[in-house]
């Protein structure tokens, strides 16, 4: 005997599905690149506040007068480049396995590899050239810079593994806000 | 590593890529607003958890994508934030059903597609999860089990509740007004 409550199912949902309005993946991206933003200067606060109260600590430890001098404006533009840089980053390295948006601190990205030859392939988009080194192996390898631009750039090399070990790449932090993706792949 | 997910694959991924979160979006947000809806009885609050439940997904999409089933995650985040909602609003709903004067129901082509909401409100939570998971999400009683963290026995109890507990209140509407 067939379920009498399936075509009431069934009709709740063709009759709801035509009234239902999504907001829409652009909706999305804004509401999350908000959040990001609002993380962002929320930390810098943070961090301001700290080190004021630090600065006026040692200024008032200190038994003579010490000039302190004012500390940079706080940059009003925490977040900058495209709101989908992430994507376009991803989008330049196909099959990538690590991305993420540079914050302040330099970012390393580990990866074991066995012997043999590797194509290392980083696309990024954002506002600031992006420094990175690469170790085989604990050892430098190579130290290079990606121009980031909004629209996006990548750069590939060649990377040679003698024996078994790990691939670094370490990400400076003067590539802040710029969004990257990577992905090893073997030659 | 110090990696974290940001955003979606390239569109036009081959079938080995992750996930396209577009796609993925466009192909699941009406059946889960559906779904929400006939939990919540409330288009507009269903359609919120949803869109939230997808910001929180592309927010860490490079992970998500690469899920087995990214929409299982998705959908698993909406009912959280729905169960979540609907604790925190289940006293101020029943005040407010209480307040509401019994208007005469006009009959018309979606009078049964409302009775089976408000029908469906009356149910205890659990019951009108295992529901609407089955009957809207098409689930299996074995995935509602699993999702709920429960017995299958657990949930066909459930489901032969809320059915019964249906069938009356479709086949005497007055009953739930008391």
């Amino acid at each position: 005997m067939s379920d009498p409550l399936t075509p009431l199912f069934d009709d709740l949902r063709r009759r709801t599905l035509p009234q239902v309005q999504p907001p829409g993946t652009e909706a999305a991206r804004r509401t999350v690149h908000r959040r990001v933003t609002v993380q962002a200067a929320t930390l810098a606060a943070v961090v301001m506040v700290a080190g004021g109260s630090y600065i006026v600590a040692q200024r008032d430890a200190t038994p003579y007068t010490m000039e302190v001098v004012a500390s940079a404006s706080p940059s009003t533009d925490l977040w900058r480049g495209r709101a989908d840089k992430a994507e376009i980053a991803a989008a330049l390295v196909p099959g990538f396995t690590h991305s993420d948006i540079m914050g302040e601190f330099p970012q390393d990205v580990g990866m074991a590899a066995d012997a043999g030859r590797y194509r290392l392939r980083v696309g990024c988009s954002g506002p600031a050239p992006l420094p990175l080194t690469i170790m085989i192996n604990g050892t430098v390898d190579r130290q290079e810079t990606i121009v980031c631009t909004d629209a996006g750039s990548a750069r590939e090399f060649e990377l040679n593994v003698l024996s078994g070990g790990s691939v670094r790449v370490i990400f400076g932090n003067q590539g802040q806000f710029a969004a990257y993706a990577l992905k090893l792949s073997r030659i | 590593m110090t990696t974290t997910a940001t955003e979606g694959p390239p569109r036009g991924a081959p079938p080995e890529m992750p996930a396209d979160f577009d796609a993925v979006y466009a192909a699941q947000y009406g059946d889960l607003t559906v779904q929400l809806y006939a939990y919540f009885g409330d288009r507009q609050e269903a359609q919120d958890v949803v869109q939230e439940a997808f910001c929180r997904a592309l927010r860490r999409w490079s992970k998500v994508s690469r899920y087995d089933d990214p929409v299982a995650w998705v959908r698993r985040v909406a009912w959280n934030l729905a169960v979540s909602r609907w604790r925190r609003s289940r006293t101020a709903l029943t005040f407010l059903r209480r307040q509401r004067p019994h208007e005469p129901h006009v009959e018309g082509p979606d009078t049964l597609r409302i009775e089976l909401v408000e029908a469906l409100a009356t149910l205890p939570p659990n019951q009108r999860r295992a529901v609407v998971l089955h009957y809207l999400g098409d689930m299996s009683i074995a995935e509602i089990a699993e999702r709920e963290n429960v017995a299958v026995g657990t949930v066909k109890s459930w489901l032969h509740r809320g059915r019964t507990a249906l069938a009356v209140q479709l086949n005497h509407p007055e009953a739930r007004r008391v």
